[in-house]
């Protein structure tokens, strides 16, 4: 009787303890189902500033993307202009002035007060202010001020038209609102990483060389995005990145051109790929004294074998670039020479420099790509008597060798640089201002910076052709610059997942990003 | 107890008696040879780029196949050999001589000057040696004189300890008291009957450190921080075939087999030595 009891006993507490476990079972899936939507990605680099006046890198721009709003926007998928926090936008005849109206009541994130015709003036002028030593205050080369006329409407005032504003400026970060209370009170300082928009995403948390997460704004005024939470996963090797994608630690991240084939095959994954606007080249610095004698920059440029650091490097899956303005876009230079290794040529050019051997130093970010390039440069330069030393060094350690009076004792770099659909974006950065910022060759001409001004504010886009192909024949004609590819970036998804969004050019526009198709 | 044969010839003899030290012989052997001779070994010059030929497998022109920049492997292998006894031995002999000495100070004077030496010895092992090394190259840059150095500098601990121990014990010995009485000067006991004992056991533990810096030189250059390019070290060759792998896995096969072949020789010789020099250290790891 007592062992009946105890077996109905154990029996019921079975039971009991089955059910529970199939409840929470059931319980966990359902919260898998609803819980946040998490969207992890492959960023090859870490970020440095987010600061829209002060960013740094690509991830920079693509993350504080998410973070900022503008008064107008690229739509997705596509260059075409789209209100954001405006709700009137009005470019005056001549030119010279644009009137705005903000949405009511949009708010910036974490408690830092309303969006007003305040934080347009402030947000915009600060390029423009020294203190600032914003690298894109270019980007509004022409603005005179803004005016404010109400607590949501004012006028930006251009000292003269402004070619670039509709295309690069304002839909892209140099054209988003920061706060301007909160950045007076934390100071530039305060405002790197840890930075307050109105955008549809706020920050996180960033882990240094580890990650950057962004979460969904609750109190966003525009559509949600699909994404809950955006995870910006640092990684800085291709091939672990590829590897992370199979596995599914990742769900987005650029692969190399040498796999692309592998992704394809498999129907799990997406690729997406387009040309890029892209820069790619190795730098020659004219300061430097072993590199002045533009003899020597021209043997050099005589001598590389371009074609053959494309069949290396991408697989021969790119074109080479023959100037810095990417194939269909205003500006481009149809007629640019493409060079092609001419040994005779090179010996000539160091027999008229009084050479007959040198030693050089290339400074290379530790990535296949451009070990590739300067293998393949050293080759060459053994050719013509110049013995060429690869520095290869990890890319926050890069990235820096260019700053300020360091940027001296450069000689040859691989660098590759963002562009957008403006050729003012590809020639603002070799001005002499930009000596010892990003004008790492370090060359300064006079009729360049000029011609850079005077393309700023053509708005004529005949007139503005005939500006930059002058331009890029400068720059060819000094010998400063090996012009390698624009590029083409491939990204591969998880295409049972998610369904990416950017710009014709690969700009990644992540608040678009939505679930697989 | 029968008496050991400590000369040379008398240890070599022993050595290959047993298979795996004559193996291990065999392999350090063939290794010196192809290290020494790699002029005339290599069928191409190591760093000569055939772009058009990228990749390939082996075929009869390239025994071993190309890499990703149609440089012939196989003439890079046997350079590797030599870049790898070029870094080993000298940092394996910086370390030797460090450890050594500080060992000798450290086991003979004891006190608070041993207490220092250990106090350094341990906050340097208690590091792990690549990252160790890894944190000096990034402070100093990668280079082969740098990458030797460092490597001395990470691993000279453990000779010091084997040979303080060494030392402690003779200290002991009454022949040493001795001699002491004598009037000895402390330097002539080091070196007239210290360091002859500790020998046998530096002599094992340098053959065993020799693959593990043959290995860590491999991983700082696929890191990136080891001999600069076009030095053909197999970490440098591995790294560039991991990033061509689904194009061609040769770079990495043969790379990975130099150097598995490698510290396979140079494990069975040491321990084989180890068993000859020093039956009492058997079963003891380096």
């Amino acid at each position: 009787m007592k062992n009946k009891k105890l077996f109905k006993g154990v029996l019921i507490i079975c039971a009991i303890l089955i059910g529970l476990t199939g409840c929470s079972k059931e319980k966990e899936s359902a919260a898998q189902k609803d819980g946040p939507k998490i969207l992890k990605v492959r960023i090859n680099a870490d970020i440095k500033n987010l600061d829209p006046a002060r960013r740094y890198s690509r991830w920079d721009d693509v993350i504080s993307a998410t973070i900022f709003d503008g008064l107008v926007s690229y739509k997705a998928n596509s260059y075409d202009i789209e209100n954001v926090l405006a709700e009137k936008f009005e470019i005056s005849e001549d030119g010279h002035e644009i009137y705005f109206k903000l949405r009511e009541g949009v708010q910036f994130q974490k408690g830092a007060g309303e969006v007003t015709a305040e934080d347009v003036k402030f947000s915009y002028e600060r390029f423009r202010d020294e203190k600032t030593a914003s690298a894109y205050s270019d980007d509004w080369a022409n603005l005179d001020h803004v005016e404010v006329i109400s607590k949501y409407e004012g006028k930006i005032i251009l000292t003269e038209p402004f070619a670039p504003l509709m295309r690069t400026t304002l839909p892209l970060n140099s054209g988003v609102i920061v706060p301007k209370n909160y950045i007076e009170k934390v100071g530039l300082d305060g405002f790197t990483t840890d930075v307050i928009g109105c955008g549809p995403y706020y920050i996180d948390e960033w882990q240094p060389d580890q990650k950057v997460v962004v979460k969904k704004n609750p109190d966003y005024y525009g559509k949600a995005p699909y994404w809950d939470e955006i995870q910006f996963i640092v990684i800085s090797d291709n091939q672990s990145a590829e590897i992370a994608l199979q596995a599914g630690e990742v769900d987005f991240a650029e692969i190399s051109t040498n796999t692309v084939d592998t992704f394809k095959d498999n129907p799990d994954f997406g690729i997406t790929s387009n040309s890029d606007l892209d820069y790619r080249w190795i730098g020659l610095n004219v300061e430097n004294p072993k590199l002045q004698d533009v003899n020597v920059r021209k043997a050099i440029r005589a001598a590389a074998n371009v074609p053959d650091m494309i069949t290396a490097a991408y697989n021969g899956m790119v074109e080479q670039e023959t100037a810095i303005v990417a194939p269909g876009l205003l500006g481009y230079w149809a007629d640019a020479p493409k060079y092609t290794q001419d040994l005779d040529k090179a010996k000539e050019y160091m027999a008229a420099a009084g050479i007959d051997s040198l030693d050089l130093e290339i400074a290379v970010a530790d990535t296949s790509e451009y070990r590739v390039w300067a293998e393949v440069l050293q080759q060459n330069l053994k050719e013509i008597g110049i013995n060429l030393e690869i520095n290869s060094m990890e890319s926050g350690t890069f990235w820096e060798i260019g700053d300020g009076d360091k940027g001296k004792d450069v000689e040859l770099f691989a660098m590759a640089f963002q562009m957008q659909p403006d050729p003012s974006w590809a020639t603002m950065w070799f001005t002499s201002d930009q000596v010892g910022i990003w004008n790492w060759m370090r060359w300064a001409n006079p009729e360049f910076d000029e011609l850079h001004k005077q393309g700023l504010s053509e708005t004529d886009d005949q007139k503005r052709q005939v500006i930059y192909e002058k331009m890029q024949k400068l720059m060819d004609d000094d010998a400063v610059a090996i012009w390698v590819t624009n590029g083409k970036t491939y990204f591969a998804y998880n295409a049972k997942k998610c369904s990416p969004a950017m710009t014709p050019n690969n700009s990644l526009q992540f608040r678009f990003f939505s679930a697989a198709k | 107890m029968r008496k050991k044969k400590n000369s040379e010839i008398g240890v070599l003899s022993q050595l290959v008696k047993t298979p795996s030290g004559l193996i291990g012989t065999i392999i350090i052997a063939l290794l010196l040879i192809t290290a020494i001779f790699a002029p005339i070994l290599s069928p191409y010059d190591f760093s000569t780029q055939n772009i058009s030929e990228r990749l390939s497998g082996p075929t009869s022109e390239h025994h071993l196949g190309t890499d990703h920049l149609g440089r012939d492997l196989l003439s890079r292998i046997i350079y590797g050999t030599r870049i790898a006894l070029k870094v080993a031995i000298p940092a394996v002999i910086i370390s030797l001589f460090i450890g050594v000495l500080l060992g000798l100070i450290a086991g003979y004077f004891g006190g608070i000057i041993d207490y220092i030496i250990i106090i350094i010895l341990d906050t340097i092992q208690s590091l792990p040696s690549i990252v160790l090394a890894l944190v000096m190259l990034t402070l100093l840059g990668p280079s082969l004189t740098n990458l030797i150095v460092v490597m001395g500098l990470t691993l000279f601990p453990g000779y010091s300890r084997v040979v303080r121990a060494q030392v402690m014990s003779a200290r002991q010995e009454l022949y040493v008291d001795a001699e002491k009485a004598l009037g000895a000067k402390p330097l002539r006991i080091i070196a007239g009957h210290i360091l002859p004992n500790v020998v046998p056991a530096v002599i094992i533990l340098s053959t065993m450190d020799l693959p593990a810096v043959i290995t860590i030189e491999a991983g700082l250059s696929f890191l990136g921080m080891g001999v600069r390019p076009p030095s053909p070290s197999w970490g440098v060759i591995l790294n560039d075939g991991f990033s061509h792998f689904r194009q061609s896995p040769w770079p990495i096969i043969t790379a990975g087999a130099a150097l598995a072949i490698t510290t396979f020789g140079f494990t069975l010789f040491g321990e084989s030595l180890r068993d000859i020099l020093d039956p009492k250290m058997s079963g003891m790891d380096s």
